[in-house]
C-alpha cells in the first residue's frame, strides 16, 4: 500500500516526489522471504530488516530509484478499518492497480512521523482542503487520539483555507 | 532579490484605491530611492500597474494600482503566514537527501529533470488526471 507523497495527489493536491514510501503487513519471517525475492530481482538492500526496525530501503537498480519499505508506518496501525479506508491507484495510467492510504489515515501518519517536516504539515492541510466534507470525521479523531496528535491536527484544522 | 514581506505592504497600499507616487512613498516610509526602485521592481513583475491620469490643472498624474497578479500574490502571501510554515532540522535533512539524490541521478546519467517529469506523471496518474 503506497503511503506519504506518492499517496497523497488521490486525495490531495499533486506533489511529485522522489520518495516511495511503500507499507508491507507481513509477519518477519515473510519480510525475510521478501528481502531474498528482491535481491534475486536486482534489487540492493544496503541494510538486512530488522524486526525492530519500522522500515527498510532498497535499491530498485535499473530505475534508479530509493523505495522505503515501512512494516511499522508511524501513527498507523495494520487492521480492518486500515484496509476498509484504503483507496485504488493507477500509477502507470494502464491495468496496474495499487492501494494507497486511505485520507485519515494518511494524515496521522504524517502527522506521526519522527522526522515531520513542514512539507508533511502542508500535505495535511492539502487534504484536509480538498477532502473537505468527505473525511470521515469520527475515524480520523480516533486515530489522531491513539497516535497522540489531535492537538496537531487540530492546529492544522484552523490553517485549511 | 524581492522582499516579499515589503512588496505585500506595497500592494496591500495600493489595493483598495490607487495611489500616486509620493502617496504611496509617504506611506511606505523609509527611504524614498528605495520606494522607488520597490515599485519599479513590482511594476517589472507585473504586480504593480502604473497608469497617467490627466488632471483639470496642473502634470497628469501617475497613479500605482495593485495588478489582479499583484492580487493573487497578496492571497498567497496572506495564506502562508497563516500556514504554520517554521521549517526546522527535518527539512534541511530532507532537502539535503533530495538534493543527493538528485546528484546521484546525475552521477547515472539521469537527467533530475526527466526523473521529475517521470515522477511528476505517476502522481498525476495517482490523481486521476489524463
Amino acid at each position: 500500500m503506497l503511503i506519504g507523497g506518492y499517496a497523497l495527489p488521490a486525495y490531495g493536491r499533486i506533489r511529485a516526489t522522489q520518495d516511495v514510501d511503500i507499507a508491507i503487513a507481513p509477519s518477519f519471517p515473510r519480510v525475510e522471504k521478501l528481502r531474498k525475492r528482491l535481491i534475486e530481482r536486482d534489487f540492493q538492500l544496503p541494510a538486512s530488516p530488522s524486526e525492530q526496525a519500522p522500515l527498510f530501503v532498497l535499491t530498485d537498480v535499473e530505475n534508479k530509484a530509493e523505495i522505503e519499505i515501512w512494516t511499522k508506518p508511524d501513527g498507523v496501525v495494520f487492521d480492518r478499518d486500515l484496509l476498509r479506508k484504503r483507496v485504488r491507484v493507477h500509477p502507470f495510467h494502464d491495468d496496474f492497480e495499487m492501494y494507497a492510504i486511505g485520507p485519515e489515515d494518511f494524515i496521522v501518519n504524517k502527522l506521526s512521523r519522527k522526522d515531520r517536516g513542514v512539507q508533511d504539515e502542508m500535505d495535511v492541510v492539502s487534504v484536509l482542503a480538498h477532502q473537505r466534507g468527505k473525511l470521515d470525521c469520527k475515524y480520523l479523531e480516533k486515530r489522531a487520539k491513539a497516535a497522540d496528535v489531535t492537538a496537531l491536527l487540530r492546529l492544522l484544522m484552523d490553517k485549511v483555507p | 532579490m524581492l522582499q516579499t514581506e515589503l512588496a505585500a505592504k506595497a500592494l496591500s497600499l495600493c489595493s483598495e484605491t490607487a495611489l500616486s507616487v509620493s502617496q504611496f512613498l509617504g506611506k511606505m516610509g523609509g527611504n524614498h530611492a528605495k520606494g522607488i526602485a520597490l515599485a519599479r521592481e513590482l511594476q517589472a513583475r507585473g504586480l504593480l500597474l502604473s497608469t497617467t491620469e490627466r488632471r483639470t490643472k496642473g502634470r497628469p498624474q501617475c497613479l500605482l494600482r495593485t495588478s489582479p497578479l499583484g492580487q493573487q500574490f497578496m492571497r498567497d502571501h496572506s495564506r502562508l503566514l497563516n500556514l504554520r510554515l517554521h521549517s526546522n532540522d527535518n527539512d534541511i535533512k530532507r532537502a539535503l537527501h533530495h538534493a543527493n539524490l538528485a546528484l546521484g541521478l546525475v552521477g547515472q546519467q539521469v537527467s533530475p529533470y526527466a526523473r521529475f517529469q517521470e515522477v511528476n506523471e505517476l502522481a498525476r496518474n495517482i490523481a486521476g488526471i489524463t
